[in-house]
């Protein structure tokens, strides 16, 4: 039995070879962040200096530009959580396979039908005349249009609409894992649905719920595509900010070095986030 | 007394928030279909129309028109790769007992925490580094290496699900492995591979990060013209486009309920 | 614990349909205080649905659900004051034993000082005192039961109510389990309500049982009645009776029925007798069917002896006879005689558990 599984290992090489480009890519573009960009073009030279990593730790401009990204993310996560629970248990729960049909439908038309479609129906809809201020005024509940794009609502609208799918779909499977006579042990020991759902169903879904926050914060701090077009050049995450330095300052070097920095940031914080999920499961789940 | 309410396992909050949640995911995609009617460059109320305008702009436009020859190709090639090298890859991951293997896979499954800017300026960086100036093939080769750990990682979920004793009743039936493997395991993959497809396959069409690196005015694809043309005209022609795309979503998502069932294939109702 | 007031329990004429199927068929019964009533079917009969409806997890279509008289059918779970315990027993996996225990005199919001102390008590009671400290998963099947039932318990709910609550033990324990249980209940006088589908359980636990088929009460009875009398073939044959065979009525005085089978008379047992020339059928249980030796003087049917078994602590015989076959319980006590396979024999039924079911 061993001896037949070793040849599984051939089977992985053309994945590996890849993994190994896509490596390679990380591992050069890494490298660059210790050099200088040379002027005009996308060149790099100079000496082996740590001068990139010194701009960006010593400028708050550029830490501003993280630490928001952080914040925002984290902010849309917990926005999404809380969206996605009830969404999650209707998909998991509901006694009817129409209810359970409609949602799974809408969550998998809006994730399939792209980010740069709905990049732009946000826009649109969230546009100085667009839809919603018109609606807005005409309810009555603001006197004239309010900016809502071009800022960080426009920018959190349209990723909060990104990211919920996501969310969702994690949350459903946590769930279906949590058998619902445990909920129906409290209703009989004289719980209200209020008090089961934060005594019982929230925590035993906590380990569920740090996963999807997880993928969620992730994807909310690689945002590039929706801060580009409703973020309008006033409102940028790390992403736009690795951009600009690329095509507007053709500072590849720089570029480089924020990536780095962030792509440890994004590391440590999926660690944070596995080791609070594992804390959790202990904590709580025995 | 409401007897129904009986059967409700949550109060009326869930079921509202769960309602409003749905109406807010669905009015951008409702919207932009609409809009895509629209007789006007702009939008007003009360909308003017119908009309096939944009449509007519879309299909008329060579710009798009290269660009959707571009998303397609890259789609239906890098698709049938990432399935075809992703699938021995999650069998080996999944069953293989070789040296190393946890570190394959970690290494394997990695690129998905990395943002997709980073991948794609730091392909940009290779390719350019390597003079590789390849056209769509930048963007071919990008998709897959980003593509692949999607479809290696819900093979592997699936395949770590699978119900061993199926296969050693095969084996026990007298199936040698590799019969085994494509009589029993691989039709119980089924459901994680459309997944998988239908995610790379996706993300080959809309991505957006890595695919503004990878790619020039003669390889541009969808997303990163649609994206300039908001840019320098903003009319409705990317409405049609969106719809356009909206429609394919749909009958994607009408197939995989024909071929498999939703509910199954997220995973939500295995039996 | 201190002894339960006991309530009384009716149902009255429930119905339940999910969408067009009628899964619970106007089913009523009375239980007095302090009784315990098992729900007794084959899989799908409707024992879960009609148990959860008393909880109040399913919502009844029509009917009324009296818990010493008051109608409770609209009470939200949480305010019906039943204690369940759940077929995988549901524990909280969050909490400890002890909490577990806890969580509904909390929801009652008991005084902290009488909680600790009810808990030790419950604990106390299913001998489980030393383990309040443990997580669910820490404990085996039958602790995590006892556990089950003390929080159930613990609450002195009005009904408690049990979804085959021995279903996931084995063999020794759910007997150990079975004869505790039956004390506890017992002891604390508290009305009960079982599912089961094992009729053994059933007989053992029971005041009352009501069999149910496809949703609808086939028999309600106290258990002698239903092991002795059942009141249809599908009653008779899941409660283990072995022979059903068609026979015709001849005639019959009171309740005794006189029937002949094969050119054969035998007296059998029907509530309220039955006119003579009807069609019928007879349901003895294997263990009043007596393998004679031919020339037995009883009335009876000769056949021959066609396979022989010994199994544990009986033999069982299958003879054919009177153009059907029968099969015979006997001891294996070595005063009883043996027969071989082969051998020709008189098949003797006793009259009093040879009951005749219309057809
Ligand atoms: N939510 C539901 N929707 C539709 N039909 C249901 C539902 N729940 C139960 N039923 C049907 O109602 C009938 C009774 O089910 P119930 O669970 O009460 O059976 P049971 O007697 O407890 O069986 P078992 O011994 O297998 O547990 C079954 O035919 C079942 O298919
Ligand atoms: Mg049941």
């Amino acid at each position: 039995m061993d001896k037949e599984n070793r040849h599984h290992l051939w089977l992985t090489v053309p994945a590996l070879l890849s993994i190994g480009l896509l490596f390679s890519a990380y591992g050069l573009f890494g490298w660059t962040s210790f050099y200088r960009a040379t002027p005009g073009g996308l060149g790099v030279g100079g000496d082996f200096t740590f001068d990139n990593y010194l701009r960006i730790f010593g400028s708050w401009r550029e830490l501003a530009v993280i630490g928001e990204t952080l914040w925002i993310s984290f902010a849309l996560t917990m926005i999404s959580l809380v969206i996605a629970v009830p969404m999650a248990l209707v998909i998991a729960r509901s006694p009817s396979r129409l209810v359970r049909s409609i949602l799974l439908f809408t969550l998998a038309v809006t994730f399939l039908s792209g980010g740069v479609t709905r990049a732009y129906a946000w826009m649109v809809l969230l546009g100085n005349k667009g839809l919603i201020n018109l609606a807005l005024v005409h309810l009555g509940v603001i006197e004239r249009p309010i900016r809502l794009v071009f800022n960080w609502l426009g920018v959190s609208i349209s990723l909060v609409h990104f990211l919920l799918p996501f969310t969702v779909f994690t949350l459903v499977g946590a769930v279906k894992n949590l058998p619902l006579s445990v909920e129906e042990a409290a209703r009989n020991l004289g719980a209200t649905r209020m008090t089961t759902f934060f005594r019982v169903t929230l925590p035993l879904l906590s380990s569920g719920l740090v996963v999807a926050a997880s993928l969620t914060y992730s994807l909310a701090l690689s945002s590039f595509l929706f801060p580009l077009l409703l973020g309008g050049g006033r409102v940028r995450m790390v992403a736009n900010h690795i951009y600009e330095r690329l095509f507007v300052a053709y500072d590849i070097p720089f570029a480089a070095a924020t990536s780095a920095v962030f792509l440890v940031l994004s590391f440590v914080v999926i660690l944070g986030f596995a080791g609070l999920e594992r804390l959790v499961r202990k904590v709580v789940v025995r | 007394m409401n007897r129904r309410s009986l059967e409700r396992p949550y109060g009326r909050l869930v079921p509202l928030t769960a309602t409003l949640a749905c109406l807010f995911l669905l009015l951008p995609v409702v919207f932009v279909v609409a809009f895509s009617f629209n007789d006007g460059a702009y939008f007003q109320w009360p909308p003017r129309g119908p009309t096939l305008r944009w449509y007519v702009n879309f299909f008329e436009s060579e710009r798009f028109m290269t660009a959707t020859e571009h998303s397609l190709k890259v789609a239906l090639i890098v698709t049938p790769a990432c399935l075809v090298v992703g699938l021995p890859t999650a069998v080996a991951i999944a069953r293989g007992r070789f040296a190393g293997r946890d570190l394959i896979a970690t290494l394997l499954l990695s690129p998905l925490i990395v943002p997709g800017v980073v991948t794609g300026v730091a392909l940009l960086a290779l390719f350019t580094a390597v003079h590789g100036d390849l056209g769509l093939g930048r963007l071919l080769i990008g998709m897959f290496v980003f593509g692949l750990p999607f479809a290696v990682r819900t093979m592997v979920a699936d395949l770590l699900g699978l119900d061993p004793r199926l296969e050693e009743a095969a084996r026990n039936l007298g199936a040698t492995r590799l019969r085994t493997f494509f009589l029993v395991t691989l039709p119980q993959l089924k459901s994680s591979m459309l997944a998988g497809a239908v995610f790379v396959f996706v993300e080959a069409i809309d991505n957006f990060s890595i695919s503004v690196f990878l790619t020039d005015e003669r390889s541009a694809v969808l997303p990163v013209v649609a994206y300039q043309y908001i840019r320098d005209f903003d009319d409705p022609t990317v409405a049609a486009m969106a719809t356009l795309l909206i429609a394919l979503s749909c009958a994607l998502v009408f197939a995989i309920e024909r071929l498999i069932g939703f509910e199954r294939m997220m995973h939500i109702n295995r039996k | 614990m201190d002894k339960i007031q006991g309530s009384s329990l009716s149902l009255r004429r429930l119905d339940k349909y999910y969408d067009r199927f009628h899964v619970i068929r106007d089913v009523s019964l009375d239980v007095p205080p302090g009784s315990l009533l098992t729900l007794l079917g084959p899989s799908g009969c409707g024992k879960t649905t009609v148990l959860r409806m008393i909880a109040g997890f399913v919502a009844s279509t029509s009917g009324e659900i009296l818990v010493d008289g008051r109608d409770i059918a609209g009470l939200q779970p949480e305010a019906r004051d039943t204690g369940m315990v759940f077929q995988n027993y549901a524990l909280f996996p969050h909490m400890t034993a002890a909490d577990n225990v806890a969580f509904g005199l909390r929801m009652r919001r008991l005084s902290k000082a009488e909680i600790v102390e009810r808990v030790r008590d419950a604990l106390d009671m299913v001998k489980l005192g030393a383990l309040a400290g443990r997580y669910p998963s820490q404990l085996s099947g039958g602790q995590q039961q006892r556990v089950a039932l003390a929080r159930a318990l613990v609450v002195r709910p009005k009904l408690l109510l049990l979804d085959e609550p021995l279903g996931a033990l084995d063999r020794n324990l759910r007997d150990e389990m079975q004869a505790e249980l039956r004390n506890l209940q017992r002891s604390l006088g508290i009305t009960t309500v079982v599912v089961t589908h094992d009729q053994d359980e059933a007989l053992y636990l029971s005041d009352w049982i009501a069999v149910l088929k496809e949703g609808r009460i086939e028999q309600f009875g106290q258990p002698l009645d239903i092991y002795d009398r059942p009141a249809s073939q599908f009653v008779s044959r899941f409660m283990g009776i072995a022979n059903l065979l068609p026979a015709r009525v001849v005639g019959s005085v009171g309740s005794r029925v006189e029937i002949a089978m094969g050119g054969v008379r035998v007296a059998g047992w029907h509530p309220e007798g039955l006119a003579a020339g009807r069609d019928v059928q007879i349901a003895v249980r294997p263990t009043h069917v007596e393998v004679a030796a031919a020339i037995d003087p009883r009335d009876g049917f000769v056949g021959t002896v066609s396979a022989v078994a010994e199994l544990g602590e009986k033999v069982v015989y299958q003879v054919d006879a009177a153009g059907t076959r029968f099969e015979a319980h006997a001891s294996r006590m070595r005063s009883v005689r043996r027969h071989e396979p082969g051998a020709t024999v008189k098949v003797v039924l006793d009259p009093d558990h040879t009951i005749v079911l219309e057809r």
